[in-house]
């Protein structure tokens, strides 16, 4: 199963956007603009169309920062703390995140893709 | 005036409350379906007897049971375009002699526990980009009496979380509004009219269950959804008035 197609659509959808503008690459809040409400219907489009069951605070690693500066106070490292709390995502991935994180939200496309997949693979 | 209902199905929680019957029989004979829940075998009773045809469509929810809440899926296979909240469970205990077990109970289950249950209900509306929230609050969230502490401040909390999800998923089409009723002449309304003259003294401050439940469809339908991310008060001027 790829997801990518199903997820494209909805995103396509929610946020009014032409599919082609939709890549694995692109970030879903920097620049196609998705606000809070619309991550909300994602969310729920993504459980009903995937049959998946969605965590909204992994699914668009809301708790980056949090997790990040928990790391920070108990002195653990910031990339196996985020491994323990996004383990849909590549230790590539999470390295390009932190460095990317200055410089807005992370979040991408293929983010997405990643949780649909791991999601599938628990429920089966 | 003809009321107009976009919607199809009702779930009403605590429709075994004598205001959740009679607006079950209204929303039936507007042609919605509903789906009335119970806490109770008592509240399962009540309805199977005034609605034998739906006995079998009542499930069983206690917004004191978290694990029970699960139940919630199963009901939401039905898409249920209108919520109406009547689950409230009575408490009469003065704050300062409440028993922490008790109020942990209390608050999770009418705040905690309805959170919950409200945010399961409003992500299956937003799939359909409709939905309608009723929340029966009271008199007791503005003036609560001395014993109702517990009750008015999980009517105010509950009050509180259909304003923010009107106001949050209003741009979905999900509106909310809160009903406060005053003294109903049923349920502890009736109970608390029963003492000493309460009935002679209040007489022109009781509303009658069929005034709550014919309120209630008003609100529900297309032509009141505008009354939205608001509490409004229905107690007959009982609390208008500084001194009876």
């Amino acid at each position: 199963m790829n997801p990518f197609a199903t997820i494209s659509s909805i995103l396509a959808e929610i946020l009014d956007l032409d599919p082609a503008e939709i890549t694995p690459e692109a970030y879903v809040i920097r620049t196609l603009e998705a606000e809070s409400i619309d991550l909300l219907e994602i969310g729920v489009a993504m459980q009903h169309r995937l049959g998946i069951v969605v965590d909204d605070d992994r699914l668009f690693l809301k708790n980056v920062r949090i997790v990040l500066s928990r790391a920070q106070h108990t002195d653990a490292d910031a990339l196996t703390a985020l491994k323990s709390e996004y383990p849909h995502l590549s230790e590539d991935r999470l390295r390009e995140i932190l460095a990317d994180l200055p410089a807005g939200p992370v979040l991408r496309v293929g983010d997405l893709v990643a949780y649909a997949l791991a999601a599938a693979r628990i429920g089966n | 005036m003809k009321l107009d209902f976009r919607g199809k199905t009702a779930l009403i929680l605590g429709a075994s409350s004598a205001i959740g019957l009679a607006l079950t029989g209204l929303l039936l004979e507007e042609g919605l379906a509903v789906i009335p829940t119970h806490s109770s075998a008592q509240g399962r009773d009540a309805i199977r007897e005034r609605y034998p045809d739906l006995a079998a469509a009542s499930p069983r929810l206690d917004l004191a049971d978290k694990d029970g809440l699960a139940g919630l899926a199963k009901i939401l296979e039905t898409p249920v375009d209108y919520l109406v909240d009547l689950a409230q469970a009575d408490r009469e205990v003065l704050l300062a002699a409440a028993g922490e077990a008790d109020m942990d109970a209390y608050f999770q289950a009418h705040i905690a526990h309805r959170l919950a249950l409200l945010k399961a209900v409003t992500r299956s509306m937003l799939t359909r980009r409709f939905g309608r929230l009723i929340y029966v609050s009271s008199t007791a969230a503005a003036l609560p009496a001395p014993g109702q502490g517990l009750y008015g401040a999980a009517k105010r909390a509950g009050e509180g979380l259909y304003q923010s999800l009107g106001l949050e998923l209003g741009a979905r089409g999900i509106t909310s509004l809160s009903l406060r009723l005053g003294l109903v002449d049923a349920g502890r309304g009736e109970r608390f009219l029963d003492q000493d003259d309460r009935r002679q003294t209040l007489a022109d401050k009781i509303m009658t269950v069929d005034q709550a439940a014919g309120t209630l469809l008003f609100l529900l339908c297309d032509q009141a959804l505008a009354l939205t991310c608001t509490t409004i008060t229905m107690d007959a001027g009982l609390t208008a008035q500084k001194y009876a």
